[in-house]
């Protein structure tokens, strides 16, 4: 059944809210774990499944994304048939500004590779989501309660939360979905947004939104759809972490640090692939000293790191002191510099005696390129 | 139809590797795993592409599979290309019969095809079984600027090494008259590295010539070079000064692994501008634990780490568990190092599981007769028991179970 499934995915949130992860880039290749990219997570899932007719929407500043991506050599979809593509925004001079699309401005953009493609189901996901999930069995299951839309969930009790709530029936079928505004303490189904659709409803409801001037898409194509649909609920029971926000980003990179989400994100079945860059082996001096951190390829570790994320071709000088940070590819810390819940970009610099220091729960943020 | 090429390079890769033993008992020499991620021959390789040189015929023989693999279509090395990339180039069977490659002259003319479909002005003769990083563009512009019928590198070794080389005897403009193997007396200390730039024209003539030779052993030393030598051809020497090493056997492997940590050797892998590239698929960023102690090593991608390392280099996901004790080890990848484990002067192959409390290899400063020690080795895919203990200098076979 998973030949007959293709999958379109947002390389953004596609609201109207500047996302401060996504100032310089995609929320999709924000950078995560060391080597990562976001969209490695659910694109390796998806490979892994054998979905390989991949199409990737995007809404602007997408540099990123196509240099991440390139052909898609590294994920194996460099194909003949199928494989990876790329779906630019399509706009006219004057035309509303790309900055406006929702998620169904983008799909509607698409119509014609969607009726281009012979297959029977879409899935439609974000990227923004770090977990190993199994897209074949969704797609079975999908198929086996006869459903128009299969929603994947997660039963969680995040404060924040900006996606649908579902209520189920106990057959699975989702009898409500509603946006719950406000701080939520109770373990409630949180939709991930990754959905199963059959591509003829897909395509009939593209045409109705376009119709109706239709603009959100979990309300307008999800719960106002919930009576005469049939929509079910799939539940999704590994890890899970859904970056939004510096402090989702913070959170799960801390998280990655457990032994049993570390394995379980990246020892299990799927080898989550992400672009190769042959960075040398990491050298440790020394006077250098590690505890309970990951660290990447390409760096050269003088001083002293414990709880923290570094990625690719990081210098850490003698005397630095760096707790409970994560350093972005390319960074220097100088000598004697002290760093505690700090958060570095790519190109950071940090002079030596500096001391910076961050909150667990509201991390010191450094941006791209900044010598402090 | 393919272009005319400028140059393009041969890289001799079938050799076993004998007196890497137990290293070489499953793999051809040049697929021998160095420096954390690589292979020897990503090493010539990267210099080929680094340098301009975007067409390579890869020569195997001996146990080629594991080569083959790695090499596939070239494209971590950025040789999948349209006009030329990288060929593997076997022995092959023709309507009068079949031959395995005599020598590396031989293995050359066997695919003097291969060569005459990009009819190249020169032609590059590399060997898979050196560590170095050199620009062959500056080589093959010195070659032409002297007009030279053959341009071969040498390094300027120390006169107690000199009999160990094959040594260029050289006039003062840097021509060569004589060629002498392994000189007891050496007249010079300018040693072949191995790496040849020949006129195709005329090293196609010699070729055929030394083919028509049945005494020849059909070598480039021994047979092509004084062969030209004496048909009064224009040979000139091209002198390297960086770093190099002939990674033949086991101490010198083990010691060009010890150079990575050592700033001062000469060779450092993460120069930006002169890329060593490899096949390499995508591990997770490794993991330091809580109880780990790292000093002067080397760690890659998928290693976890609670056990204690000096003076080693880590290939990709190795475990080291706690109270493990690595000092000056080379462990290669997959290989698991259990709790209070000692691997001392070492070289541990991929796949091994070292098993709790088991000593592999022990300190010089333990052995005042320094005839008794030697690197322990241990080969691909074996065990050693709980408790054993692996000497120095003993060599481990392939899946042994100990």
């Amino acid at each position: 059944m998973i030949s007959k499934t293709m999958c379109v995915l947002f390389s953004d949130s596609f609201v109207a809210v500047n996302n401060e992860l996504a100032a310089e880039r995609t929320l999709a290749t924000v950078p995560f774990a060391s080597r990562y990219r976001l969209i490695d997570f659910v694109l390796s899932s998806l490979v892994k499944s054998g979905v390989n007719n991949i199409g990737i929407l995007t809404k602007e500043h997408y540099g990123s994304l196509v240099d991440h991506l390139g052909a898609g050599k590294d994920w194996d979809l460099d194909r003949r048939n199928g494989g990876l593509k790329i779906l630019t925004p399509f706009a006219k001079a004057d035309s509303a500004a790309t900055r406006s699309r929702s998620k169904i401005d983008a799909l509607l953009s698409c119509r014609a590779y969607l009726e281009d493609c012979n297959e029977e189901y879409v899935i439609l996901s974000d990227t923004n989501i770090v977990m190993n999930i199994d897209f074949a069995e969704m797609v079975r299951y999908h198929i086996s309660k006869d459903a128009d839309i299969t929603v994947a969930y997660q039963k969680r009790s995040d404060a924040v939360y900006n996606g649908l709530v579902l209520d189920e029936d106990r057959d699975g079928r989702i009898v409500d979905a509603y946006y719950a505004a406000g701080q939520m303490s109770d373990c409630q189904n949180q939709g991930l947004k990754v959905y199963v659709f059959n591509k003829e409803l897909l395509m009939s409801l593209l045409e109705r939104a376009y119709t109706y001037g239709w603009t959100d898409f979990e309300r307008d194509f999800i719960t106002r759809n919930i009576n005469k649909l049939r929509v079910c609920g799939y539940e999704h029971t590994g890890y899970c972490a859904v970056i939004n926000t510096v402090g989702d980003l913070y959170k799960a990179s801390m998280e990655m640090l457990t032994p049993a989400i570390r394995k379980e994100v990246f020892e299990s079945q799927t080898p989550i692939l992400t672009r190769v860059k042959n960075s040398a082996p990491t050298l440790y001096g020394f006077e250098s000293k590690a505890k309970n951190s990951l660290i990447a390829d390409g760096c050269v570790i003088d001083g002293t790191i414990e709880n923290c994320v570094i990625f690719r071709g990081v210098r850490i000088e003698k005397g630095a002191v760096l707790k409970n940070c994560v350093i972005g590819q390319n960074s220097v810390i100088h000598s004697d510099a002290k760093l505690d819940c700090v958060i570095t970009d790519k190109d950071v610099e940090i002079q030596a005696d500096h001391v910076l220091s961050g909150y667990p729960t509201y991390p010191y943020v450094i941006s791209k390129g900044q010598v402090v | 139809m393919t272009q005319k090429k400028d140059m393009i390079a041969m890289l001799l890769a079938g050799g076993q590797g004998s007196r890497l033993y137990v290293l070489t008992k499953e793999v051809a020499k040049p697929a021998v795993s160095f420096g954390g991620k690589y292979k020897i021959i990503d090493f010539p390789l990267s210099n080929c592409v680094n340098s301009g040189i975007d067409t390579v015929g890869v020569l195997t023989q001996y146990r080629p599979l594991e080569l083959n693999s790695y090499i596939g279509n070239g494209q971590p090395w950025d040789l999948d290309r349209l006009n030329g990339g990288v060929y593997i180039l076997p022995p092959y069977q023709t309507d009068k019969g079949s031959e395995w490659y005599k020598g590396t002259a031989n293995a050359i003319y066997q695919n003097i095809n291969f060569i005459d479909r990009y009819d190249p002005e020169n032609v590059l003769i590399l060997s898979g079984d050196h560590i170095y990083k050199m620009d062959y563009a500056k080589m093959l512009a010195y070659h032409k600027e002297n007009n030279s019928d053959a341009t071969i590198a040498v390094l300027n070794v120390s006169m107690e090494e000199a009999s160990r080389f094959g040594i260029m005897n050289c006039n003062e403009d840097h021509t060569i008259y004589e060629f002498e193997e392994k000189p007891k007396h050496p007249k010079s200390t300018l040693a072949s590295m191995g790496i040849y730039i020949f006129n195709w024209k005329k090293l196609r003539a010699a070729l055929i010539a030394d083919e028509a030779d049945p005494t020849s052993s059909n070598d480039f030393g021994k047979n092509i070079i004084p062969m030209m030598l004496g048909n009064g051809d224009k040979l000139m020497a091209w002198e390297f000064d960086g770093y190099w090493k002939d990674v033949g056997t086991i101490s010198s492997l083990w010691d060009a692994n010890m150079d990575l940590l050592n700033p001062e050797s000469g060779l450092q892998l993460d120069s930006g501008d002169w890329k060593i590239y490899s096949r390499s698929e995508a591990h997770p960023p490794h993991y330091i634990d809580e109880h780990a102690e790292i000093a002067e090593s080397i760690v890659t991608e998928g290693c976890e780490i609670d056990g204690k390392l000096w003076y080693s280099v880590l290939f990709s996901n190795v475990t080291v568990e706690e109270g493990a004790e690595l000092n000056s080890a080379v462990v290669m990848s997959n290989t698991v190092i259990k709790k209070g484990a000692s691997v001392k002067y070492a070289i541990i192959a991929e796949d091994v599981i070292i098993e709790e409390g088991a000593i592999v290899g022990d300190d010089p400063c333990n052995y005042p007769d320094a005839s008794e020690w030697g690197i322990a080795v241990v080969g691909r895919g074996a065990i050693i028991k709980k408790g054993q203990v692996v000497r120095p200098k003993e060599m481990i076979e392939p899946d042994a179970n100990r």
